[in-house]
């Protein structure tokens, strides 16, 4: 039986312009990327053009992705995540909502968090840093913004992020340290 | 910049916050081999991308596939071109190369012939070598991977092409020159000065003699320096040949904003002892 290639495997021969591997890479990593975009943006026909950008970029800028700085899939849905937001800026600077975005927005797909360790970790964290995570991650709030909106002093909210992430980070290595598996679903 | 500064912009950068110069600035404190920092930073990294996890995976369309292999086929890889970003000076070489072979030759035919006469330039010369060869040495195992442009400077029968500005924009600052290889149809693009790019954009060579065809894509260094290579179609001559160099949405077609080209019969051979002495001068740099 044939070996599937790894991700790593498949970056190198997307940089060797072999677009069979970015095929496979996507067809790999397009719920998990497609699932952060809707979430993001709120609605499914802006999150599929969003996903076809993520992975072009994949492929004509492939040089960028750098393996000992983080892994394929961390590439990915960071990626997928980073272009989400910048719709979402753009589009609250120019476009006000339709109705029907506004019904995607609050259906269930797109509000819905998945039952996994890592958002049990997330619930744990005091609300204040849960607040700014939600904001800065998957809101597309500048810090600026947020300081604004929370009637807050800027420093304080970069310290707030910055809390928030390292304290994650503790919480998810106990859980990863007792056993338990992260960032699966 | 230290530790603590570092430390104190890494969730900044990860989430988009930094000005290109905090950027700069953070990864060059990291690049500089601290480990800390880079293990901070991975770690950071490591965590918001485990935040993406909570959202729900939902399948796509099965059409979009499709859509992304129709989109990449015709999508030109963007040129590697992370061995200049620390080190734009390589541009000046390549570039002065490019251009000033006629000069080159001279300095060097004079130096060789005369330089009893010339002891004092001839010092000078030394020092300014001299004071290059450590970074040079350096490069020169980077540089020589750079399989494109080492044929080029291994030919005997090259051109070179200026570019212009399109425009009257007065905060043009952009400016090209090239080098072409007549036998391995190799062209290489020294760039400097180009804007800063946004998202969603790339900037990208264009052939432009017929319809518009896209060569490549590439990046530039933080100070708007680029070095490109692309290998010409066979059909292409060197005598009418047109290139634009153009700032474009990912998904263009066609030169979006242009700011340099070619003009057709711009192309001048360079003589081969003009070249082999041009080499000679490289090859001292490059011991």
């Amino acid at each position: 039986m044939a070996v599937k290639p790894d991700d790593l495997e498949l970056m190198a021969a997307i940089q060797d312009g072999e677009a069979d591997a970015l095929r496979e890479l996507y067809r790999r990593y397009k719920d998990r990327a497609f699932g952060i975009c809707v979430r993001v943006l709120g609605n499914r026909h802006d999150a599929e053009e969003i996903l076809l950008d993520v992975f072009q970029e994949i492929w004509s800028r492939a040089n960028r992705f750098d393996p000992n700085r983080s892994s394929a899939k961390t590439y990915i849905l960071l990626l997928a995540r980073s272009r989400s937001i910048d719709r979402v800026r753009v589009r609250r600077q120019n476009e006000p909502l339709t109705p029907e975005m506004m019904q995607d927005m609050t259906s269930d797909t797109a509000a819905a968090e998945l039952d996994s360790d890592v958002s049990h970790a997330v619930r744990r964290l005091d609300s204040v840093y849960q607040q700014v995570l939600q904001l800065a991650f998957f809101d597309g709030y500048s810090h600026s913004q947020i300081a604004d909106k929370l009637q807050l002093p800027l420093g304080t909210v970069k310290t707030r992020i910055r809390t928030a992430i390292t304290t994650l980070r503790h919480k998810l290595s106990s859980t990863e340290s007792s056993g338990q598996s992260l960032g699966t679903q | 910049m230290n530790c603590d500064e570092s430390q104190n912009l890494i969730s900044d950068y990860l989430l988009g916050e930094t000005s290109p110069t905090q950027s700069e600035a953070l990864l060059a404190h990291i690049n500089a081999g601290c480990a800390d920092c880079a293990n901070m930073m991975s770690e950071m990294e490591e965590t918001l991308a485990a935040l993406t996890t909570t959202a729900v995976p939902v399948t796509p369309p099965n059409h979009l596939e499709d859509r992304l292999m129709a989109r990449v086929e015709n999508d030109p890889q963007e040129t590697r071109t992370s061995f200049l970003r620390e080190h734009d000076w390589v541009i000046t070489v390549i570039s002065a190369l490019a251009a000033s072979f006629v000069t080159a030759v001279v300095t060097w035919q004079s130096f060789s012939a005369t330089h009893s006469q010339n002891a004092g330039e001839a010092s000078k010369l030394q020092r300014a070598v001299a004071a290059r060869k450590d970074q040079i040495g350096a490069l020169r195992r980077e540089l020589a991977s750079e399989v494109g442009f080492a044929e080029i400077f291994r030919s005997t029968e090259l051109y070179a092409v200026t570019f212009t500005p399109v425009g009257d924009d007065l905060d043009q600052t952009a400016s090209a020159r090239a080098v072409f290889d007549a036998r391995s149809r190799r062209l290489g693009i020294a760039l400097r000065g180009l804007p800063t790019i946004e998202v969603g954009r790339t900037f990208r060579v264009w052939l432009t003699d017929n319809k518009p065809i896209p060569l490549t894509n590439f990046t530039t260094t933080a100070q708007g320096d680029a070095a490109v290579v692309v290998k010409l179609p066979d059909n292409v001559s060197i005598e009418t040949l047109r290139l634009a160099i153009s700032n474009d949405r990912l998904t263009s077609k066609t030169p979006d904003r242009s700011l340099l080209t070619t003009a057709p019969n711009n192309a001048v051979k360079l003589a081969t002892f003009e070249w082999q002495s041009a080499t000679l001068i490289a090859s001292s740099l490059w011991p």
